[in-house]
């Protein structure tokens, strides 16, 4: 008997999770119409080329970590030169790279060791030198050279570095459209009494599209099944997700691919966490709540242009330890930041923000999963109802259906990067297939990243204890 | 003369070049960077008239090759809503010969051409 | 038994193919649409722009009649369809941002003959913010001077972007005198609007009597500081006393305007006066005051950041060191 309760004890936990699950992410599709909708508006008139030139504009400086990208970092650093947008800083901070990227830059660019005076206010592993160029064409690039501290160390020495106002921290290798940076910085810009103190942007996937001189000049859909998976992932998370967060004002992720941030708040909030793989979240939150606990006004928003293209993983093995990192990433912030849990004096961040994260972001693989290892042991016992079963099925899928079709109609009316012929088939095609083949392979991605998480725990006492040793050792 | 304009508002170079041809130059019209780029290294130009935000690649970047060549000196005229003076600047550190900030009437562009080809 | 019968699930789930239908034709439909605009775009503006360009270009010595343009019976069809008329109308703004003279003239002059600015004024009185902003917008390019009661009753719209949007047709059309608004406003004039309100002014000549005195003691401290970067850009020095005034207003955006505002209209005689406001200076104001100390030059003034590069907190020490650096080496070089 109590097998038969235990049985659908879980039925109705996984049943209703699902529900819950599916009926917020299309309240979350719903509601981000509104605020992509006004964006859409707002540009239709809006002309931002006047911030490029204008000396009354914020000086903005561009931060790109870069480690062992020897074949494309030149191609990169030019098209990232190439921005038009005047008061500008590029910093490339080469992390301690074992090939040859400085050697190739310092020759690309005529570079030159030059003494520039800057504070430390994050600490760093050390910098070794600075370098600028000899040409005055490159009078905005700025090389760090550093020793090897990871993606987040090398940030906090551009963040150290940096002298303006803005900061916009990408990847080396994304490819930012001619008017990127003006419209990242708009927000900053027209917003009314409450500071913006960051912005995320859209990153969108690069793969299979044509890219000359560091230019994109022709958008295709990925032809590979992973990547085009993605991008409708992408386009849920970022075109969905990201801008209704953005109108609720409850964002707590902004990639860490493409977003600008106020240089101010994040070296009151710290800089970035080197302990962490998920930095680019991490910082987020840490900055709201900074903001939060010393009662400041402020807004974090995200504007939908497609402005940032950048490859994504396009083998289920570097896929997977993406999403491992990932959900550790998550995981991470979650317990540092584990204080606002349902704390109302962290406001939405605290009572809508976190909760979210923790139920639907951090367990959500983890119910699927044990739902799914539930499901195999109720067969082995004999005890599935089929029809149910069959019903319940049918039901979540068409409804992850349908989410994803009406992620394609919104990018259809916004944006529209797929027009070619047969795209739109391929998309949808895509998102009928996703449920079987892609989405349970990201779940147990997840879910080993979690275990992974709890494992490291373990060993990180390890792994100190270790490094102590041989800290004593060379001492004496 | 025969002159490459540059420019991706297309009304914007249909009058631009209907303006020169009037005038009795040869006009090569490109809507952006990359067809552009394609067109100088193609053929001989005389002369460029480049707007600076144009997709694919800037009229900055066209001002780089068009100056990379040594044996012929050609006159670039750059056009640019953007009328600041670091922008000017940097067009002229980069070899451009002359500015001209948009709004601009077309016939003044005409008399700035001209100054080129009697100077030619 | 079970409370959740796999019949409700079945309907729901047939519910939900209903709606993935709708959303794939909605879709497709969507697609076909925005294909078909484009292409229909393409087609006119390719009909017009030959006649466009020659309008434009058409000189007013030559023209033997001084009146209307000429238009051509194909082009005159094809003006007949409103969403041709809306093309036009959207080439016409596109091309005035970019040519003024007798071009500018030429186009104000067609807008008006194929009565283009009903257009504007329907969207005027659209009920949707960004179309009345197109409307506000069009009418302003268009130097149609007529509309502008239409407009002024914008000027302190609570939308955002429409009263932006009339504060800067009006200031297109008069120039300083357009800035009327910053007398009563208690919005705040966000950095955006400035940098664009800037950016059309320079274009303009600058008057003698714009009431600057009273914005520098406005209460909304945004016109303040507008008004500060006003007396900067013309470097006028008439309102010396009110700007140090401001070395003491309350927002700290103020006081480093303030300061830069300072660095642009006095002499030398300013160094005494920012040396005592640095006291109680904030961080961000005193690298200001560092930053318009080391302008002058002044050996005084020198000495001052020499002080308080080894004194100060970190960023300020920064500021100081970083001047320091460049003062020697232009020292170095000469």
């Amino acid at each position: 008997m109590w097998q038969e309760f235990l049985y659908n004890f879980i039925i109705y936990i996984i049943f209703t999770y699902s529900v819950i699950t599916l009926g917020f992410y299309l309240f979350i599709g719903v509601y981000s119409i509104g605020e992509t909708r006004r964006y859409l508006n707002k540009s239709s008139f809006t002309d931002h080329s006047l911030l490029a030139s204008s000396p009354y504009a914020p000086s903005i400086s561009i931060l790109a970590p870069a480690f062992n990208e020897e074949l494309t970092v030149v191609q990169n650093v030019r098209s990232l030169l190439s921005i038009y947008y005047n008061q500008l800083e590029l910093i490339v901070i080469n992390d301690g790279s074992t090939d040859d990227s400085l050697h190739k830059l310092i020759i690309a660019y005529d570079m030159e060791p030059a003494s520039h005076l800057y504070y430390q206010h994050i600490p760093t592993r050390l910098v070794k030198c600075i370098y600028k160029s000899r040409n005055p064409v490159y009078h905005k690039l700025i090389l760090i050279d550093k020793e090897n501290g990871g993606k987040s160390d090398a940030l906090n020495a551009g963040i150290n570095v940096a002298d303006s106002r803005y900061l916009v921290c990408i990847d080396v290798d994304c490819i930012l459209e001619q008017d990127a940076l003006v419209k990242l910085i708009s927000p900053f810009l027209q917003t009314g009494e409450a500071p913006v103190i960051a912005t995320g942007g859209v990153v969108r996937i690069a793969n299979s599209c044509i890219v000359e001189n560091g230019r994109l000049t022709e958008i295709n859909l990925p032809r590979k099944f992973l990547p085009r998976t993605q991008a409708l992932e992408y386009i849920r998370a970022f075109l969905l997700g990201r801008m209704a967060w953005s109108r609720l004002n409850g964002l707590l992720l902004i990639s860490g691919a493409f977003g600008a941030f106020d240089r101010n708040i994040v070296i009151k909030a710290g800089g970035y966490n080197t302990k962490t793989v998920g930095e680019d979240m991490e910082l987020l939150v840490r900055m709201r709540r900074y903001m939060e606990e010393h009662k400041l006004p402020y807004k974090v928003t995200y504007i939908p242009d497609p402005l940032c293209w950048t490859e994504v993983p396009d083998t289920y093995k570097i896929l997977g330890k993406q999403r491992n990192r990932w959900a550790r990433g998550t995981l991470e912030t979650l317990k540092l930041h584990r204080v606002m849990f349902f704390n109302p004096r962290y406001g939405l961040l605290g009572m809508l923000s976190y909760p979210y994260w923790f139920f639907f972001e951090f367990l959500g693989p983890i119910v699927e999963f044990l739902g799914f290892v539930a499901f195999i042991i109720f067969i082995i016992l004999g005890m599935v109802d089929w029809p149910f079963f069959l019903a319940l099925l049918a039901f979540i899928y068409t409804l992850g259906f349908l989410f994803s079709l009406f992620a394609i109609l919104m990018e259809t009316y916004t944006y529209n990067q797929y027009k070619k012929k047969g795209d739109l088939t391929q998309l949808i095609l895509t998102a009928f297939v996703e449920p079987l083949l892609f989405h349970p392979f990201i779940i147990w991605s997840a879910v080993r990243g979690d275990i992974d998480f709890l494992r490291k725990k373990k060993s990180w006492g390890d792994m100190e204890r270790k490094g102590f040793a041989t800290k004593l050792e060379t001492n004496s | 003369m025969k002159i490459l304009i540059a420019e991706d508002e297309p009304l914007m170079l249909k009058t631009l070049a209907l303006r020169l041809r009037k005038d009795g130059h040869e006009v090569i019209t490109a809507a952006d960077g990359r067809q552009a780029t394609d067109y100088f290294l193609n053929a001989d130009m005389d002369m460029v008239i480049t707007d600076i935000m144009m997709p694919f690649a800037s009229g900055l970047e066209l001002l780089e090759i068009v100056r990379r060549r040594k044996d012929k000196k050609i006159p670039v005229i750059v056009l640019s809503a953007m009328g600041q003076e670091n922008v000017v600047i940097e067009a002229f550190k980069l070899g451009a010969d002359d500015y001209i900030t948009k709004p601009f009437s077309p016939v003044e562009l005409s008399m700035r051409v001209r100054r080129f080809t009697s100077a030619a | 038994m079970y409370t959740i019968r796999p019949q409700y699930l079945f309907y729901l789930t047939l519910c939900f193919i209903v709606v993935i239908i709708t959303l794939i034709i909605c879709t497709i439909g969507m697609t076909v649409q925005k294909k078909r605009r484009l292409l229909r775009k393409d087609k006119i503006a390719g009909q017009v722009s030959e006649w466009l360009a020659e309008t434009v270009l058409e000189d007013d010595r030559d023209a033997a009649v001084k009146g209307a343009f000429n238009i051509p019976g194909n082009i005159q069809v094809i003006l007949r369809k409103k969403k041709a008329l809306d093309i036009v109308l959207d080439e016409l703004i596109l091309l005035r941002k970019s040519f003024n003279g007798s071009a500018g003239y030429n186009l104000e002059k067609l807008y008006r003959q194929l009565q283009l600015n009903k257009l504007s004024l329907r969207k005027l009185q659209s009920r949707r913010w960004h179309i009345k902003i197109k409307g506000i917008q069009e009418l302003a390019s268009m130097k149609q001077e007529q509309h502008l009661n239409n407009i002024t009753q914008y000027i302190n719209h609570s939308n955002q972007y429409i009263r932006t949007e009339a504060q800067t047709a009006l200031v297109r059309y008069w120039g300083y005198e357009g800035l009327q608004f910053l007398d009563f406003t208690d919005y705040p004039v966000t950095e955006w609007q400035q940098l664009n309100l800037m950016h059309l002014l320079l274009q303009q000549p600058a008057i003698n009597d714009a009431p600057i005195g009273k914005w520098l003691n406005s209460s909304n401290a945004s016109v303040v500081q507008f008004a500060l970067k006003l007396v900067a850009e013309e470097r006028d020095s008439r309102h010396y006393e009110a700007v140090i005034q401001c070395l003491g207003h309350p927002n700290e955006g103020v006081n480093v305007q303030a300061v830069l505002c300072l660095g642009q209209i006095a002499d030398t005689s300013i160094i005494k006066t920012l040396i005592v406001h640095y006291k109680n200076a904030n961080e961000m104001m005193r690298i200001a005051i560092v930053n318009v100390l080391e302008k002058t030059g002044t050996s005084r003034g020198l000495s001052f950041i020499r002080k308080k590069s080894t004194t100060d907190s970190e960023v300020v020490k920064l500021a100081c060191l970083k001047h320091l650096q460049q003062h020697s080496i232009t020292t170095r070089a000469m």
